[in-house]
């Protein structure tokens, strides 16, 4: 189907620079072929900054970028042949119907959009041809970047954030197809995302970067995730009166504090059950003695998988985020 | 021209042709506006014509003068305003990294929406304004302009000419877009620019009683000068016009075309070349994306 390099990324010592803000700071690794690759780190590291330049909207100052058989600087034509890459930001004619603006997207690329019926039916966007496009979703917005994306059939595909907007049953359906698509034609995938799931599922590889744009860590994603034994967190809302210190410590829960917002951490819904159950008693407790405001319960996030694993690796707080204090991690 | 570009052309064309359609009433205001600029350059000519000024170059015909530039200028300024609006609407679509990044060249959008501008201003021309001059001619509240063959097949070159100026000037104008991004008050002063130094409200001849003849000779080699002098000469006098010492006719309309064609194509490629190396640029300093 492919011959082998035909789809590997391979970046060595990449620096970008704005201006005089240095934003990448020699990002180095070696995607092989038909692999993904998950981009994670805090917000400003230059995650979209990489990936842009990646997709070759921004040139490297300094290092090489190799696409599939190509160098980007010298060879950007072909290496762009190859890739695809729609950004968050970009938003239609609002007057233009669906389909008017599909025929103006596949138009710019050189291709048809006709083959993309099946993911169109799939993410419910067939009946929706003949609406103009102010009536839309962010998340069908979001869906037609994605079938943008895809209509110029890309060996290697860039994606930030694309499932952001979308509902849980609608990202669902995104994932699965482009697991299956994957499957199909062998495509290597870069992508953002804040959902652990997400990356679990579609990327082998996970680079995580510093505050400040360099590379922290690239190995493989099970590894790495591997070591996080968390599955959920809870971020509580204390009453500004109580003695946060005290309150997390009674609890005997792992815990983020940052100010006075506490994040729990637990491994299985037992625990998660656990938690609840004390804290709605800390809730009702009477008026006087209300000691949370409130709480809301979720699945770890990529930020969260981030931060921990920070921990394990040993990362002096002052290199993570200013204000915060940690407990009972083993 | 790749096949690619004529690709892209169509669809920009298409589309901005869509959105036109979807916001008729900008059509309506633009011809409300080319009509006001019409009947006051038919007043303002008729006042000095009346007014007995003796041996005035265009004299009984400055209302001519006059309305003939308004129509020329009408195609150019709308075309190279909407040209020059392209990249900050892209931009603010969010489209530029997609447009670069399928090896969509800047300029080719900016030539897409030249051309659905010139496409619309025409028609509006053609439908709505020329049966009104007509009727006024008619009427004899114009002198009827020379209408022959000929001075149709050269309106038709001189408005190429003065198109593909127009164009290379619009596509430079935008690369002050993407350098400097809000420059809109700039590209603004430079079509200003040239419509004043075409002689749009006045003959150029006056320059020479100024003592200013040198300046007057220059300003027939930036194209849409030497273009509209030569279609008022012809449209107005037909093929041949004494001009006290001066002989105005087809040879020197031809010489005009010629060379005026000449500049005019130099200064697309020139346009088209720096809108290359800017796009690049921009890759590098990351304007395009973050603008
Ligand atoms: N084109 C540009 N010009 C100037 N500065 C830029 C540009 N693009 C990004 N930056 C700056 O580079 C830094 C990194 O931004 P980037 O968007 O890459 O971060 P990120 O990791 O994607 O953040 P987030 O998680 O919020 O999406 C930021 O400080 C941003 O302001
Ligand atoms: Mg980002």
């Amino acid at each position: 189907m492919s011959n082998v390099g035909d789809r590997e990324v391979i970046v060595k010592d990449v620096h970008k620079y704005f201006g005089k803000k240095h934003v990448l700071k020699g990002i180095s690794f070696h995607l092989p072929d038909e692999e993904n690759l998950a981009i994670i780190g805090p917000n400003g590291s230059g995650k979209t900054t990489l990936l842009r330049t990646l997709a070759s909207i921004y040139l490297p100052d300094k290092g090489s970028i190799q696409i599939g058989r190509y160098d980007l600087v010298t060879q950007t034509r072909e290496a762009r042949s190859l890739l695809s890459y729609v950004s968050p930001n970009l938003s239609f004619h609002k007057k233009l119907t669906l389909r008017e603006t599909l025929d103006y997207f596949s138009s710019l690329q050189g291709v048809s959009w006709h083959d993309q019926d099946d993911l169109m039916d799939k993410v419910d966007l067939s009946k929706m041809l003949d609406s103009p496009i102010e009536g839309f979703s962010e998340g069908q917005k979001a869906m037609t970047r994605f079938v943008i994306a895809l209509m110029k059939k890309p060996k290697i595909l860039v994606l930030d954030e694309i499932t952001a907007t979308l509902d849980v049953k609608k990202k669902e359906s995104v994932i699965q197809y482009i697991y299956d698509l994957d499957k199909k034609r062998g495509l290597t995938i870069l992508l953002i995302d804040h959902d652990p799931s997400v990356v679990d599922r579609l990327c082998e590889k996970l680079l995580l970067m510093t505050r400040d744009g360099k590379v922290m860590d690239y190995g493989d994603t099970h590894e790495i995730i591997k070591q996080i034994p968390y599955a959920f967190d809870i971020k509580v809302v204390p009453n500004p009166s109580i003695d946060v210190n005290k309150f997390v410590q009674e609890l005997g829960f792992p815990y983020r504090t940052m100010g006075q917002l506490v994040q729990l951490y637990a491994e299985t819904k037992d625990e998660v059950d656990e938690i609840t159950s004390e804290l709605l008693r800390r809730k009702w407790k009477g008026k006087e003695g209300q000691e949370i405001l409130e709480f809301n319960v979720s699945a770890l996030s990529m930020e969260d998988i981030y931060w921990h694993y920070l921990l394990l690796l040993n990362i002096p707080i002052e290199d993570r985020t200013k204000g915060e204090s940690v407990g009972k991690f083993s | 021209m790749s096949n690619r570009s004529v690709a892209v052309l169509k669809a920009n064309i298409t589309r901005n042709l869509r959105i036109d359609w979807k916001y008729k009433l900008n059509f309506i205001t633009d011809l409300a506006w080319l009509a006001v600029d019409v009947i006051t350059f038919l007043f303002l000519g008729q006042v000095v014509a009346s007014s007995g000024i003796e041996n005035f170059l265009y004299g009984e015909t400055l209302k001519e003068f006059l309305v003939v530039g308004v129509i020329y200028w009408v195609i150019f300024t709308r075309a190279y305003k909407d040209g020059v609006s392209v990249i900050p609407n892209e931009a603010a679509l969010g489209a530029l990294g997609f447009i670069i990044t399928n090896e969509v060249s800047l300029s080719d959008l900016i030539t897409g929406q030249f051309s659905s501008s010139t496409i619309k201003t025409s028609i509006t021309l053609i439908v709505f304004v020329l049966p009104i001059i007509g009727f006024l001619s008619f009427t004899n509240i114009l002198q009827p302009l020379k209408i022959t063959p000929i001075t149709i097949l050269l309106t038709l070159v001189i408005f190429i000419i003065s198109w593909v100026f127009m164009l290379g000037i619009t596509i430079i104008a935008s690369t002050l877009n993407v350098i400097f991004k809000k420059s809109g008050p700039l590209t603004f002063l430079l079509s200003y620019l040239l419509t004043m130094l075409s002689g749009y409200f006045f003959p150029l001849e006056v320059l020479r009683d100024f003592g200013l003849g040198a300046i007057e000779y220059l300003l027939y080699f930036i194209p849409t000068t030497g273009m509209l002098y030569s279609l008022r000469s012809m449209l107005i006098f037909g093929d041949s016009r004494p001009l006290g010492e001066y002989y105005y006719d087809f040879g020197l309309i031809l010489a005009t075309i010629i060379i005026d064609g000449i500049i005019a194509i130099i200064v697309l490629f020139l346009a088209l070349y720096v809108m290359r190396r800017i796009t690049r640029k921009a890759a590098y300093s990351g304007t395009l994306e973050f603008y």
